[in-house]
């Protein structure tokens, strides 16, 4: 319970910091003379502007949340690996798309949908990948240290 | 329970003798403690206790409501919640799963199976389940 207490606070830390840092690169690139927290279209849904900021750095928490609390998924020793994959996946997806909705990432259309699908499962892949070469990376290190003694 | 004490300063090794008519725990616990020097644990085989030394074990394993104790020759049985004993064990001991500690400097070396798991091999060839975030418990162990 503690430690899935720590990794939910580290996930709204972790979730806040990257949607400012992000949401901030997206300002300049897009030369804004005031900052958006995401898509102007999404701070007109607010009277104000901080409105527009306080939405957006609850729904960054919550997916830090969601990414965080997912990986918690991996530590179920009794399932197979495919079985945690496809449950992590879908809990990734079902619990991202929306919040990445509400946030103004992307217009609701199908055409947005897809490419918004197909981009996330490409990542979601690709991390998969990284995240076994390093643990296969980890093992060889560990064997060649127990090989010297 | 009767209990004598023989304070004497010329004894050249300590020692205490227990006549029980069985095993328990509490007796269990009493012997624990006064085994942290000793380096051994006294575990059950078949209905006779013996010490065991904790450097000759290699897998602690949790098998119904005891602990199975291997070591390159023999298995031993320890009546603890697994969580207690770990507590007890010395640091070469890390948990590799639930339910199961690994001498770790009795590993002769981790494989990733197809299916994403990790085994680790020990020198008795017996093969044990390690889970992925347990790891980095290892590692810290061999000073990586």
């Amino acid at each position: 319970m503690k430690r899935i207490v720590k990794k939910a606070v580290y996930g709204v830390q972790t979730g806040v910091v990257l949607g400012l840092v992000i949401s901030l690169i997206f300002n300049y690139l897009a030369g804004a003379k005031r900052y958006y927290p995401s898509s102007p279209q999404f701070s007109t849904r607010f009277a104000t502007s901080l409105d527009a900021v306080l939405v957006s750095v609850i729904l960054w928490a919550v997916m830090g949340l969601v990414f965080s609390l997912g990986a918690v998924i991996f530590g179920v020793e009794d399932w197979s690996l495919f079985k945690r994959t496809v449950v992590n996946f879908f809990i990734y997806y079902l619990g991202f798309t929306p919040l990445a909705i509400l946030a103004g990432w992307f217009p609701v259309t199908p055409a947005y949908l897809i490419s918004f699908t197909v981009i996330f499962m490409i990542i979601y892949v690709l991390m998969w990948v990284i995240n076994v070469a390093i643990v296969r990376h980890q093992i060889d290190k560990i064997n060649r240290r127990l090989k010297r003694g | 329970m009767k209990v004598d004490l023989h304070i004497d300063s010329k004894l050249d090794v300590e020692r205490a003798d227990f006549w029980l008519r069985q095993m328990t725990t509490r007796m269990t616990a009493i012997i624990a403690q006064l085994n942290q020097e000793q380096e051994a644990l006294w575990c059950y085989q078949d209905d006779q206790v013996k010490p065991v030394a904790y450097r000759d074990i290699i897998v602690l394993r949790t098998v119904g409501s005891q602990i199975q104790i291997t070591t390159a020759d023999n298995r031993y049985y320890y009546s603890a919640r697994m969580a207690k004993l770990a507590a007890q064990l010395p640091a070469q001991f890390i948990e590799s799963a639930r339910g199961t500690m690994i001498n770790y400097q009795k590993i002769d070396h981790l494989e990733l199976l197809g299916n994403g798991k990790i085994d680790v091999l020990m020198v008795n060839q017996e093969r044990v389940q390690m889970a992925r975030r347990k790891i980095k418990n290892l590692k810290e162990k061999l000073g990586l």
